[in-house]
């Protein structure tokens, strides 16, 4: 079962990754991140061989000990550590130099470290997230579709400090794959996604973790799937995900955002507000409820039970002789057994489960406005958010307004669930 | 004579006529109600008949817990002694001490069974009775549990049985629906959740075209389809999974739901166009251990059985019943008694009493069942009205109030009451199909096997469903 759970979560996973790359592609083709920058200024030409007096970058390093990464992939990610290697140490010092990336000043990293490479001078750069270069990282690395993403390193003056010629290099000493994630990376976090996936939807095959548990009598498998309960497990599980992705690639804990909170917020307060629904109400579930037990069936234990002294009773009904006057007794044991459980079935199945959709989308009459509303903007939402971790990196910042229709839509939810008829 | 076509019979279960009916008319002398001075003794205490103003639920339970019915208990409240005595005419002065000597749990206060209700806590009854007609003279046809007293409203006698228990299934005395049906005439019998009259093998080979549901009734009723008789069979269960109380009016279930169905009833045939030539009969089938005043006479043997142990003859009625006689063709007013004898001295109505009409109206009084239904006064004569014009109010209003699912919870959850356990246990005796052939029907009775049920539910459960089973629903 939990093999089968992990097969269907990881294609579910694969599946949610490629049509969200897929949205991407066909929603902003001009977020190509091999594309070179459009309008650079170097200083120097990069069509030809820069003469030696023209200062420039040579090469690009990962550290003083390894090779040269120019037009490689790299292990520089977020967070490294980049060697520029320059042709001649700079004339007025390291500290009025910025990193241009794809010919895109990143503020707020730390000054340079002047240093040197293989006897060549070379400035050090920890390509540090702040706030003052949020939004940079985050259009570099966003909307990735490998583990690197070609950039092209410059340098330049500071802000303000300065005039605005860029040191380049040329096309090959000037150029390197940054690295967005690894494999190991994406296992782990395929493998914590997929946890819990497993854990929260898996476990609802046969489980009661997304199912509403109102007739104890039914088997966990047949309890019918809970609006409220899918609703929360469907934005707990898009936002760990989210947190889990944004964590590997931008290295950093601090992602989750408001809106997300009161996503989990809605959805929480929803599924607590329909339980408290059910606990308050008498419902044809709490009448079907009493009325097992008043035939003995507390729980499916008790159901199992009386299957098994069936069982018994007709092990014992074919053993004996034809003739024995035991055998009337146990026929009246076996038939008022069966006809209970005959009753369990038939008082039962209209709160059997249907399939998830059926069972979140309807009540006992059959599919509610109140409920689809609250599946289809779950859905809608559900979409941007995961479209737009993807894209930006981030968990969405969801205007109020969007905010306000999934409230009320779940308000609405619990407000007409307390007429229902069924849960 | 009344153009009668449609016999309708209401029968509930298990309450007295004083119970129910004794301060129907309190001013009329000619009426045999309780004067309010009427009491039994138990350990030197007096216990007078009263009444519970309030009309709470549990005043509607009253009493509470179920009093004895069996023929021993019976035969203490007619005569103060299990052993029913030979030639001594009874002095109905055990009922306290009979209700208090109950092995059952709970409370048995003695002053539960000399209960009774006003008409206005039971108006649908009074109302109906006082609108048509009451019979003060009605008996149960023997001093017998439930399943007796059925019997003989369908057969003409209980082939000897005083008990539930005693009875072999199918019960294979010929009954009105077998000679209806040989005449061609139409019946049907509606019940609620099993119906104890599908225990005569006479209706095995037609139950299944001739057995419904209640709601049928309502249905066919409305659209002037109604069997020349039907008999209706109140719901015997607490039907938990519905949220039904009982409705038949069994200690201590709640009279109210009773009053519910009756008014259901009435106003169904009331609004129906079969309602100038109908008769609506609502008894009971026995006095379920409530008290009344009225000894019952001595009675025609209806054959030649006696129980066992105790010798009965069934040479003597049982306790007054309610019993309201309601048609167009009944003077308002009525209080019914056969004209023969109408002094108390003579045949008094009993059970037999709706065969007997059902065979006067029906089969042009043919088709005798036993001595007794032979004997017994028909209610053709309270039709005296030269024409249909006693119509009666266009509806009744029954009480709102409905159980709650702690009230049928606990109903549900108890243990069955004699008729109940019985029910579930003869079910087992009926095949898993109804006979389609008479070669299909069994060629003996069986007894019933004892069967424990733990509760109402688990009796119900095995009851309804082998009940559909057998009907083929």
């Amino acid at each position: 079962m939990i093999k089968e759970s992990t097969q269907r979560s990881l294609g579910i996973l694969i599946l949610v990754w490629c049509a969200v790359a897929a949205i991407s592609q066909t929603a902003v083709p001009a977020t190509e991140q091999s594309t070179p920058p459009a309008e650079t200024k170097p200083v120097a030409s990069s069509s030809a061989p820069a003469p030696t007096d023209v200062l420039q970058i040579v090469s690009l390093a990962e550290s003083p000990d390894t090779d040269s990464i120019n037009g490689k992939p790299s292990r520089i990610r977020l967070n490294g550590k980049l060697w520029v290697v320059l042709n001649h140490p700079l004339p007025d010092g390291a500290t009025k130099y910025a990193l241009f990336l794809n010919d895109v000043e990143i503020k707020g990293l730390d000054p340079p470290f002047p240093t040197s490479y293989r006897s060549q001078p070379a400035l050090l750069f920890i390509l540090k997230k702040g706030a003052l270069n949020d939004a940079f990282w985050r259009d570099l690395l966003g909307s990735p579709r490998s583990g690197h993403v070609n950039v092209v390193v410059s340098l330049g003056r500071q802000s303000g400090a300065g005039p605005s010629e860029r040191i380049v290099g040329a096309p090959d000493s000037a150029r390197f794959g940054l690295e967005i994630f690894t494999g190991l990376d994406l296992a782990l976090a395929a493998g914590a996604i997929l946890l819990v996936l497993v854990l929260v939807w898996g476990h609802a095959r046969s489980r009661t973790t997304l199912r509403d548990n109102l007739l104890p009598q039914l088997a966990p498998s047949r309890q019918p799937f809970s609006l409220g309960r899918s609703q929360m497990a469907f934005w707990f599980t898009l936002i760990f995900a989210a947190f889990v992705v944004l964590f590997f690639l931008l290295q950093d804990t601090n992602v989750l955002t408001s809106q997300a909170l009161a996503l989990m917020g809605i959805s929480g307060a929803t599924a607590a507000a329909a339980i408290a629904v059910d606990v308050k109400r008498t419902s044809p579930a709490d009448v079907a409820n009493c009325a097992l037990q008043a035939l003995g069936l507390n729980t499916y234990e008790d159901v199992q039970r009386v299957e098994q002294e069936i069982i018994d009773r007709e092990q014992k009904l074919a053993a004996l002789p034809p003739a024995s006057p035991q055998r009337t007794q146990l026929q009246i044991e076996i038939n008022d057994r069966n006809s209970i459980l005959r009753t369990y079935e038939v008082k039962t199945r209209p709160f059997v489960s249907q399939g998830w959709f059926k069972d979140v989308t309807t009540d006992i009459n059959g599919p509610t406005v109140h409920r689809l509303q609250v599946v289809f903007w779950t859905a809608a939402l559900g979409a941007i958010f995961l479209y737009s971790v993807y894209r930006n990196l981030a968990m969405p910042e969801f205007n109020g307004t969007l905010l306000t229709l999934m409230g009320i839509s779940s308000a609405g939810y619990v407000g007409f669930k307390i007429q229902e008829v069924n849960n | 004579m009344a153009n009668i076509q449609h016999v309708v019979v209401l029968m509930l279960e298990n309450r007295s006529f004083d119970s129910m009916l004794g301060r129907l008319y309190p001013a009329d002398a000619n009426y045999r109600g309780l004067t309010l001075l009427e009491y039994n003794n138990y350990q030197s205490t007096g216990y007078g008949v009263w009444n519970d103003t309030a009309m709470l639920p549990s005043t509607a339970t009253i009493p509470d817990p179920d009093p004895g019915e069996l023929f021993t208990d019976m035969n203490t409240q007619l005569f103060g002694n299990p052993v029913r005595p030979r030639n001594t005419p009874a002095d109905m002065s055990g009922f306290a001490q009979s209700y208090a000597t109950q092995p059952g749990k709970g409370i048995y206060a003695p002053s539960a069974v000399m209960h009774y209700f006003t008409p206005d806590q039971v108006p649908v009854i009074s109302k109906l009775a006082t609108t048509f007609g009451v019979c003060d003279q009605w008996h149960a046809s023997a001093p017998c549990q439930t399943w007796p007293n059925r019997f003989f409203a369908h057969t003409g006698t209980s082939l000897g049985c005083v008990n539930n228990k005693d009875f072999s299934i199918p019960f294979t005395a010929p009954s009105i629906f077998g000679q209806l049906q040989a005449a061609g005439v139409s019946w049907r019998v509606y019940f609620h959740d099993m119906p104890q009259s599908i225990l005569l093998k006479d209706v095995w080979l037609h139950a299944v075209t001739h057995y419904r549901g209640f709601s049928q009734f309502l249905a066919d009723a409305e659209s002037g389809t109604l069997s020349n008789y039907s008999f209706i069979e109140p719901r015997y269960f607490a039907d938990l999974f519905g949220a039904f109380s009982p409705n038949d009016e069994h200690p201590p279930h709640n009279v109210v739901y009773g009053e519910t169905l009756i008014a259901t009833v009435y106003n169904a045939l009331r609004s129906s166009v079969c309602w100038k030539n109908t008769l609506l009969i609502i008894t009971y089938d026995e006095h379920g251990g409530c008290y009344d005043h009225v000894p019952p006479p001595s009675a025609t043997r209806p054959d030649g059985c006696v129980s066992k142990p105790d010798q009965f003859k069934f040479d003597a009625y049982g306790v007054r019943v309610p019993a309201v006689i309601v048609s167009p063709w009944i003077p308002a007013g009525s209080k019914i008694r056969n004209p023969i004898g109408g002094d108390g001295t003579g045949t008094p109505f009993d059970h037999t009493s709706i065969i007997r009409t059902v065979r006067d109206l029906f089969l042009g009084g043919a088709g005798q069942l036993t001595a007794r239904d032979a004997g017994a006064p028909s209610l053709v004569g309270a039709l005296s009205l030269p024409d249909a014009t006693n119509l009666g109010p266009p509806s009744l209003t029954p009480s709102t109030a409905q159980a709650t699912l702690a009230q049928v919870s606990d109903l549900a959850s108890g243990e069955p009451n004699g008729i109940q356990a019985a029910l579930a246990a003869a079910s087992h005796n009926l095949p898993d199909n109804a006979p389609t052939s008479v070669t299909d029907l069994p060629a003996a009775a069986m007894p019933l096997t004892p069967a424990i049920y733990s509760t109402v539910a688990t009796a119900a459960a095995t009851a309804t469903d082998r009940i559909k089973s057998f009907l083929g629903v």
